[in-house]
């Protein structure tokens, strides 16, 4: 994943303070073109702050961001922000204006013709599993939560920006609705190749999505690395417990998905003895099932096999996995 | 009710122009209040240290009284609808900036936040997302504005502004409850026909909200225009004090100008206050004549000169038209034929029972007096004051308007009160007048009082209003105030009526 691109955000060694307070101490990083980067950490470790301080919400006190290899300082705020989607926690979709409405705000602003701007809102719509037909009019508040949030992806991804935040935009859901709106998340990021800077408290989430890792905490950043990196090879006791602490109250229910990620699933079988298949968002208890009939079976992704699994990999999991 | 009706009926014309001018008043008020306090309650959300300051200080200024404020502004900017507009906007910025600080300061920070990071300038902010949000709670706090404006605007009639007040006061003065019930209600439908129009406009589109505020600027501008172009004359403009008989005479100067002088046309303003407030207005030219008592002149407009005890009335006269001369460079034109006097008046019975002739005999009985005098009366040397102190009395009156001091005699809630000599009520509620036997009461005629400078360049004008000199005796003058007050004929034809009859108008209009 690592490449040798021009990365498309940089932190040099960048501080914050608000006032006394240290926000954040010394961050150097680089983010590449076409990454779906996750910051995680506890409440105050930085991370939104960090994230923050890519469309400038939040300056710098020292050190210097670069977009595309030039300073953000020498970028003027407005056009800059023009190219950055952001979609927040609190949705904040505008209450005064219709669904269509608040998807046009940026391309409105960025002159794009009505009409094609009316195509974008439809196309986007129908993207994201909203019939246009139905829900173009309509007020924000005649939406359900997981509707609004949908809305307001669309809303940050409207302009087609090289690059989208994503300020814990799921925590305020229910987890049925966080995970299609995750899947949603990987589904548009598969399809539009954008950038996409995602903060979460949730190491779960962070390991669903991320292509890399950033695990933050007090201001410091712990560790960047892939998601298989850091649950096999946690830099530090913090990391180790963090990523422990996610574990699912019941071990049965744990997705295999996670598994995948965390890399316990091996790309080519290792025995012959292989049975049937497990969806990758099926959790343990299934996989638990059909390997006590063979002691390997195939994990099925999307269209294609994901990898495969065997009886040693998951007592390894359980094994490592602390509570 | 039928009452109502009929009042409704006979001063439709009046109400229509009154409420003309209370509208008039009462949008310029709103629209000039809306344009100082939403910028300014919108650039105190950047600044929140000032927007403490600026609600603290709108706070203050609503609570002056009213009646306070337009007292205050009279001697800064005179009289009329200047002041009333004044005081009106005063009153309306509080809960316009109120409303418009709250709407804009309590939008969700996050909403604030999304329309920074979608990169909208300030401006655009404003427009697209904060006053949309806002609106709503600035509609309102517009709505509480207006009608707090439409119902303080009733207080413009008593600094000479118009508008529905003149009703009310009207209907208090002269004790006509169906002018004040119409007054009252039409300012109250007002009030309530505006607020559901700006509600409307609020849930209307854009467009019809561009054309309805043209359509009321156009009307403005289009009535007043016309009102402009169509007087090329010369305008004099004629006040009265509160109540029939001036109101009768003033209505008499205007036929009496019309008909000597083409070139000039009266504009009157009746019952339009106090003696004060006449001769200050007077005095800033806001109007140019108005009927004044000899006796009044020298006890409370020019300063004391000389002995002015035991005069007789055309020594009043001559004396009060000197010193005005003297010392304010008015005009004083000669006197009508009636006598106009305080007086010390008590019902029939009571002076029956007690055997009361004149004022002296008052100390008799002075623990069973309940006295009620107008306030203008108790403070006046040549009133309560000098009763009690050229009699050896010692009575405390309570202070009451006139008209409610009549109320009061009638009711029998007071057994002694003041009155004019030529006050229909006298006649009406059968009260007597007690005998003046020391001459404490001056005898007042009334004339004309206008600036020097007017007097000298239209000879016309008075030539016009000295035909009234030496004319109406004090019946004439007790039966007209009866007409008005008591049958409700309107003062205008009460005037006509009596210059047609006595040959000072060649024909009838």
């Amino acid at each position: 994943m690592i490449t040798n691109k021009q990365p498309i955000i940089e932190f040099k060694n960048v501080r914050k303070e608000f006032g006394e307070n240290l926000a954040i101490q010394d961050l150097s990083l680089a983010i590449q073109p076409g990454e779906l980067f996750v910051l995680v950490g506890t409440s105050g470790s930085g991370k939104t702050t960090t994230l923050k301080m890519i469309n400038q919400l939040i300056t710098q006190t020292d050190g210097d961001i670069l977009f595309n290899g030039k300073k953000l300082k020498e970028f003027d705020k407005q056009s800059l922000r023009l190219d950055i989607g952001y979609v927040l926690q609190q949705i904040a979709l505008f209450p005064t204006m219709t669904v269509a409405q608040n998807i046009s705000v940026i391309p409105d602003m960025k002159k794009m013709p009505k009409k094609q701007t009316a195509q974008i809102v439809d196309d986007l719509l129908t993207q994201v599993g909203i019939d246009p037909d139905t829900y173009r009019d309509r007020m924000p508040s005649e939406l359900s939560g997981g509707e609004q949030q949908r809305i307001g992806i669309v809303r940050a991804l409207a302009a087609k920006p090289p690059i989208v935040l994503f300020d814990e935009p799921f925590s305020a859901l229910d987890p049925i609705v966080r995970t299609q709106l995750q899947d949603l998340v990987l589904n548009l990021h598969h399809t539009m190749h954008n950038t996409i800077v995602f903060v979460t408290h949730d190491m779960d989430e962070a390991l669903k999505l991320g292509d890399r890792i950033g695990v933050m905490s007090h201001g410091k950043l712990l560790q960047v690395d892939t998601p298989d990196e850091i649950a096999q090879h946690p830099v530090n006791e913090f990391v180790e417990n963090f990523f422990a602490g996610t574990v699912a109250k019941n071990i049965f229910e744990t997705p295999i998905s996670k598994l995948v990620k965390t890399g316990y699933v091996y790309e080519k079988p290792q025995t012959n003895d292989i049975g049937s298949q497990v969806e990758i968002n099926d959790s343990l208890e299934t996989a638990f099932q059909l390997l006590s009939k063979t002691s390997e079976i195939g994990v099925k992704g999307k269209n294609e096999i994901e990898g495969y699994l065997n009886r040693q990999q998951v007592i390894r999991y359980l094994s490592e996995v602390k509570r | 009710m039928t009452t109502l009706w009929n009042t409704f009926l006979d001063q439709r014309t009046q109400l229509l122009q009154a409420l003309w001018e209370h509208l008039q008043i009462s949008l310029t008020a709103l629209l000039i209040a809306i344009v100082i306090a939403v910028p300014l309650a919108i650039w105190a959300t950047h600044h929140k240290s000032v927007a403490e300051f600026l609600l603290q200080v709108t706070s203050v200024l609503q609570t002056i009284p009213s009646l306070a404020l337009l007292g205050l502004l009279i001697p800064l900017v005179g009289i009329g609808s200047v002041p009333a507009i004044i005081a009106l906007v005063i009153y309306a910025l509080l809960p316009i900036f109120q409303n418009t600080y709250v709407g804009i300061d309590e939008i969700d920070p996050s909403l604030e936040e999304a329309a920074d990071a979608f990169g909208m300038s300030r401006l655009r902010k404003l427009f697209k997302v904060e006053i949309p949000i806002a609106l709503p709670v600035i509609i309102s706090g517009i709505r509480t504005a207006l009608v707090l404006i439409v119902g303080t605007a009733t207080l413009a009639a008593l600094i000479g502004a118009g508008g529905l007040g003149n009703f009310i006061l009207l209907g208090i003065d002269q004790n006509d409850t169906s002018l004040i019930v119409i007054g009252a209600v039409t300012s109250a439908l007002l009030a309530i026909i505006l607020s559901a129009l700006i509600k409307f406009l609020q849930t209307a589109r854009l467009r019809t909200v561009i054309a309805t505020v043209s359509v009321i600027i156009v009307g403005f501008v289009g009535v007043s225009g016309y009102q402009a172009i169509s007087q090329p004359k010369e305008n004099i403009v004629i006040a009265g004090k509160l109540g029939s008989e001036p109101d009768i005479l003033i209505h008499m100067y205007k036929d009496l100008i019309e008909q000597n002088d083409k070139n000039v046309t009266v504009t009157l303003k009746p019952n339009f206050g106090t003696t004060s407030f006449l001769f200050n207005a007077l005095k800033s030219k806001s109007i140019d004549i108005y009927p004044e008592f000899s006796g009044t002149v020298l006890e409370s407009l020019v300063k004391k000169s000389g002995d002015t005890t035991d005069l007789s009335a055309h020594e009043t006269y001559v004396k009060a038209r000197d010193d005005l001369k003297n010392q304010f460079d008015m005009a004083y034109l000669k006197p009508m034929a009636y006598q106009n006097t305080f007086a010390i008046v008590v019902k029939k019975s009571f002076a029956k029972k007690y055997d009361l002739k004149s004022i002296g005999d008052l100390a008799a009985i002075k623990n069973q007096i309940k006295a009620g005098m107008t306030l203008e009366f108790i403070n006046r040397t040549d009133g309560l004051k000098g009763i009690n102190k050229k009699y050896g009395l010692n009575i405390k009156a309570r202070s009451m308007q006139a008209s409610l001091r009549y109320e009061a005699l009638n009711r029998g809630n007071i057994n002694v009160g003041d009155a004019y000599s030529t006050d229909s009520q006298l006649k009406q509620l059968n009260l007597v007048m007690l005998k003046d036997t020391k001459h404490v009461f001056p005898p007042y005629q009334g004339a004309p009082v206008m600036s020097e400078k007017l007097a000298a360049s239209h000879p016309k004008i008075v030539q016009a209003l000295n035909k009234l000199a030496g004319k109406i005796s004090d019946e004439d003058m007790q039966e007209m105030n009866y007409e008005v007050n008591v049958k409700k004929v309107s003062a205008a034809k009460v005037a006509r009526q009596y210059l047609t009859a006595h040959g000072l108008l060649r024909d009838a209009k």
